[in-house]
């Protein structure tokens, strides 16, 4: 078992097999060795990690992606439709909550939870206008309408900057 | 979909704000708006730009990762929200994003040299003008790589239309050919168009240049990049095409699947049967709110079920009353028994007859043919319209006869007006002011007149439905009819040819197959409502049954064609005599006689060329012509030429097909009138009765005429010496 404390203090003991499926606690609990002494997670906030253990325990013992696994090119296409059912229905959550876990997953270097997080926002920004994403999360636009039309000329790819 | 993730995904902002000003409701009051309000300001402390959403501020490589999975479409919008995104997207830095989105649209040709990739992207993918920037502009440039409105091309374009080929090594740049050195789109009548700004550009390149070699060095160059343009549109162009074919056949898939799934919500609310009953042209797949390429969701269906099921109700009327059609066309067997019994009860046939499709019409049959579905119709249900059947028939025998006149005013009318254009009859039939008739389409007939008009011998109708592949387009010229298949139709027989009940089975039509009412099992023909729509009137016949009714010294005005059939005379043809040439000057001349109507054929199928000539043979003549014959001992043989031989052969005894058989009369099995000796043998081998009775098992159709007293036919010796009291006529043309 492995005990892992939030930013806001919360313990959670949990599973070895689970936890592993963070990169960055598999690496610690590797070079720690077994210990009880707690792990702090300070980027992590209590809410977020039960969301994060709830990911983890689901996928527990599936094989982790590694660095020479990679994607061929086809399947990188279809890559942003193909999220499984069980994590879409994981990941229906609200914005705030969505960026706290796609935070925590790169913080923990759980890689597929931070691809699920990453297509969830890629897809809900997707087919719709700067205005439609703008309202999406609450941005305001802060382009003057004459700036607007000439952006749209896309002639300034900075060589300099 | 777009619009529907849109909303859907609009609606996510207000509950993330919900949740938010929960969790921070501990500093205020409970208030919901309230909490609203204390809820943005905390975070407007917190965050770099007011409200501006996490996704901003995001560790760069999370972003990138999130960009990763974008479409270069919608990197470009990104690049359009803020000036952070901006500049974010736009920096060197994030190249490898745009070459990764690209990298992910299939096929697409890569970025060419001279443009960046986020001006590819707007190229390629946003389409709006590049000038004044209006939205919806689809054509793309690929040469000009530009996207263009149709206004801007009039006033950034120029023509390019000075077909002189460009002299490298002259300097002069009146010679400048624009569409070898800059890049040109296709215009209006084949012309090229350019670019005026890039016109000026290259031409004020090319004159800053001194010296040959360097213009010429230039020209090289740019033939080049002309090349380089010109390979790469062309992979552009073909890209564009296979996107449009793959995109519409995904429409298609998208329709398919939303069709499928109406469907299926409209089976479970128990629309099944009427979902398969539907019959073009309506068609579900096709219905406006069906036919989008729009997955549908549960939002979508709630939002169209009303009208579909509005359109379902509609199919379900028709449905109905398709199914109450059906139930009619059954029942019309049992109203055809009926007719049956009553037709076949009164034979011999001494008038024309409704068939079945016409009695089922009648108001009373229809009556009872359309009781509520739950009523059960059978033969007994007719009990009361059978005392009504004599009539009914009486009233329907009227009616055919009230469209016949019809159809002989309009006939008159048109042979009138043909006769008018071509000048081929004079006016001592038509006596009536010629002028008038042009503008008349319809004669002026009285009913009187026309009652005594079409029962004279000389209004000669035939069927065109029996002689369809011979042109009729023109009845006043008589070639046409030459070798035509002639069958003379007089009243009343005319009222029961055959083609008049019948028409040709439309295998062409989408409608289902004919009922059992119109079904003729036996031939590709189908049972209609009587209608003398097929019926031609033959003034050319009409006008040689004048000459035979004025030789045999009768008023063709006033004769009718059944006294013709009273009469005992026949006729004797004088040109086969002139087209029989006999052997040498001693052979006796031949000719045949006929009856009346036979005659009529004859000249009709052999001479049509020439005006008929005709002799006048009584019964008694004619007697006396056999015996002289005989008496002569001419033998047959010896006067039989080859030619005539040929012609006895082509004429042999006259046919009679004009029996029918009484146990399929007004059923699908009907078989057409035909020889006597094939009905009884139908009798025999469908019905099982080796002894046919007439009147009982086969009867005369009504429309067959009276068979003449043998002979039809006769070789008439009409020697020089012998014959002259009986053939003067044919001797004079013999000697000619």
């Amino acid at each position: 078992m492995v005990l892992l404390v939030t930013s806001d203090n919360e313990q959670f003991t949990t599973e070895k097999d689970i936890v592993e499926r963070s990169v960055l606690i598999k690496n610690m609990l590797e070079d720690v060795g077994e210990s009880d002494q707690p792990i702090p997670l300070p980027n992590v906030s209590s809410s977020v990690l039960k969301k994060v253990l709830e990911y983890c325990e689901h996928h527990r013992g599936e094989p982790l992606p590694t660095a020479d696994s990679e994607q061929s090119q086809d399947e990188t296409r279809k890559r942003t439709t193909d999220i499984s059912e069980w994590d879409q229905k994981f990941i229906t959550v609200d914005q705030e909550m969505l960026f706290e876990i796609i935070l925590a997953a790169n913080y923990l270097d759980i890689k597929s939870l931070l691809d699920v997080g990453c297509k969830t926002v890629a897809n809900m920004i997707k087919g719709k206008t700067p205005e439609e994403i703008r309202k999406l999360f609450n941005i305001v636009n802060d382009f003057t309408p004459e700036e607007e039309a000439q952006i749209k000329k896309e002639n300034e790819w900075a060589e300099d900057r | 979909m777009d619009a529907e993730s849109t909303t859907s995904g609009a609606a996510r902002p207000s509950r993330a704000r919900k949740k938010r000003k929960l969790d921070a409701s501990t500093l205020g009051p409970d208030s919901e708006e309230h909490d609203l309000e204390l809820s943005k300001k905390p975070q407007k402390k917190r965050r770099k730009q007011g409200r501006l959403a996490a996704l901003i501020d995001m560790p760069i490589d999370v972003l990138f990762e999130i960009f990763g999975h974008l479409r270069p479409y919608d990197l470009l919008k990104l690049s359009r929200m803020t000036k952070e995104f901006r500049s974010m997207l736009m920096h060197k830095s994030s190249l490898s994003v745009w070459k990764a989105a690209l990298a992910q649209v299939p096929d697409l040709p890569p970025c060419p040299p001279g443009m960046t990739e986020p001006q590819w992207v707007n190229l390629v993918f946003d389409p709006h003008c590049h000038f004044c920037l209006t939205p919806g502009v689809r054509i793309i440039e690929w040469r000009l790589r530009m996207r263009i409105c149709a206004k801007c091309i009039k006033q950034h374009t120029r023509e390019a239309f000075i077909i002189k080929s460009f002299p490298a090594e002259l300097d002069d740049v009146e010679y400048f050919l624009p569409e070898k050195f800059i890049p040109t789109r296709a215009g209006k009548k084949h012309r090229r168009g350019y670019l005026i700004s890039e016109y000026n550009r290259v031409k004020s390149e090319y004159e800053a240049l001194e010296g040959p070699e360097a213009r010429q060095a230039y020209i090289v160059e740019r033939r080049r990049i002309m090349a380089e343009i010109e390979a790469h549109s062309d992979l552009c162009e073909t890209w564009a095409q296979n996107q449009i074919e793959d995109r519409s056949l995904e429409l298609q898939q998208l329709r398919d699947e939303r069709f499928r799934a109406i469907v299926k919500e409209l089976e479970a609310l128990g629309w099944g049967q009427d979902i398969a009953g539907i019959r073009r042209p309506d068609s579900l797949a096709d219905h406006e709110l069906v036919r989008k390429p729009q997955r549908l969701t549960k939002r979508i269906w709630n939002r169209i079920q009303g009208p579909i099921i509005e359109f379902m109700e509609n199919i379900r009327v028709k449905r109905l009353a398709r199914e109450f059609a059906e139930l009619v066309v059954e029942r019309k067997s049992s109203a055809v028994k009926v007719l049956r019994a009553y037709k076949n009860a009164r034979l011999p046939v001494t008038d024309v007859y409704p068939e079945g499709i016409d009695f089922c019409d009648f108001g009373p049959v229809k009556a009872v043919l359309e009781s509520p579905a739950d009523v059960t119709v059978d033969e007994s249900s007719f009990s009361e319209v059978v005392p009504l059947i004599p009539q009914l028939i009486d009233e329907w025998r009227k009616s055919i006869d009230t469209l016949f006149m019809r159809k002989l005013r309009v006939e008159e009318a048109r042979l009138r007006q043909i006769a008018l254009l071509w000048g081929v009859l004079g006016s001592s039939y038509y006596d009536s002011e010629e002028e008038e008739y042009i503008r008349l389409p319809v004669t002026t007939m009285n009913d009187e007149e026309t009652t005594a008009k079409m029962k004279l011998a000389s209004a000669v109708f035939r069927c065109n439905s029996c002689r369809q592949f011979y042109d009729t387009s023109s009845d006043a010229d008589e070639f046409d009819e030459q070798f035509d298949n002639v069958e003379p139709l007089f009243y009343p027989k005319v009222l029961g040819h055959l083609c008049l009940t019948r028409k040709a089975y439309p295998f062409w039509s989408w409608d289902p197959p004919p009922d059992s009412v119109r079904k003729l099992e036996n031939y590709d023909k189908m049972r209609r409502a009587w209608s003398p729509q097929a019926l031609r009137l033959d003034r050319t016949l009409g006008s040689y049954v004048e000459t035979l009714v004025e030789l045999a010294g009768l008023d063709p005005h006033t004769t009718t064609a059944e006294q013709m059939n009273e009469l005992e005379v026949w006729f004797a043809c004088r040109d086969c005599v002139a087209e029989l040439e006999p052997e040498d000057d001693n052979s006796p001349a031949i000719a045949f006689a006929f009856g009346w109507r036979d005659a009529l054929v004859h000249h009709a199928e052999m001479h049509s060329i020439v005006q008929p000539t005709w002799q006048l043979l009584d019964h008694e003549e004619l007697e006396k012509c056999r015996q002289a014959y005989t008496a002569a001992g001419v033998s047959r043989e010896r006067m039989v030429n080859p030619n005539l031989t040929a012609f006895l052969e082509e004429l042999p005894e006259l046919p009679d097909p004009s029996w029918a058989c009484v146990h399929c009369r007004d059923l699908p099995g009907e078989i057409e009138p035909t020889e006597l000796t094939d009905v009884k043998d139908h009798i025999e081998e469908e019905h099982g009765i080796t002894d046919p009775q007439l009147n009982r098992d086969y009867y005369r159709d009504f429309a067959a005429q009276p068979p003449f007293d043998s002979p039809c036919q006769i070789l008439l010796d009409a020697a020089d010496d012998d014959e002259e009291s009986n053939n003067g006529g044919m001797e004079e043309r013999n000697g000619e």
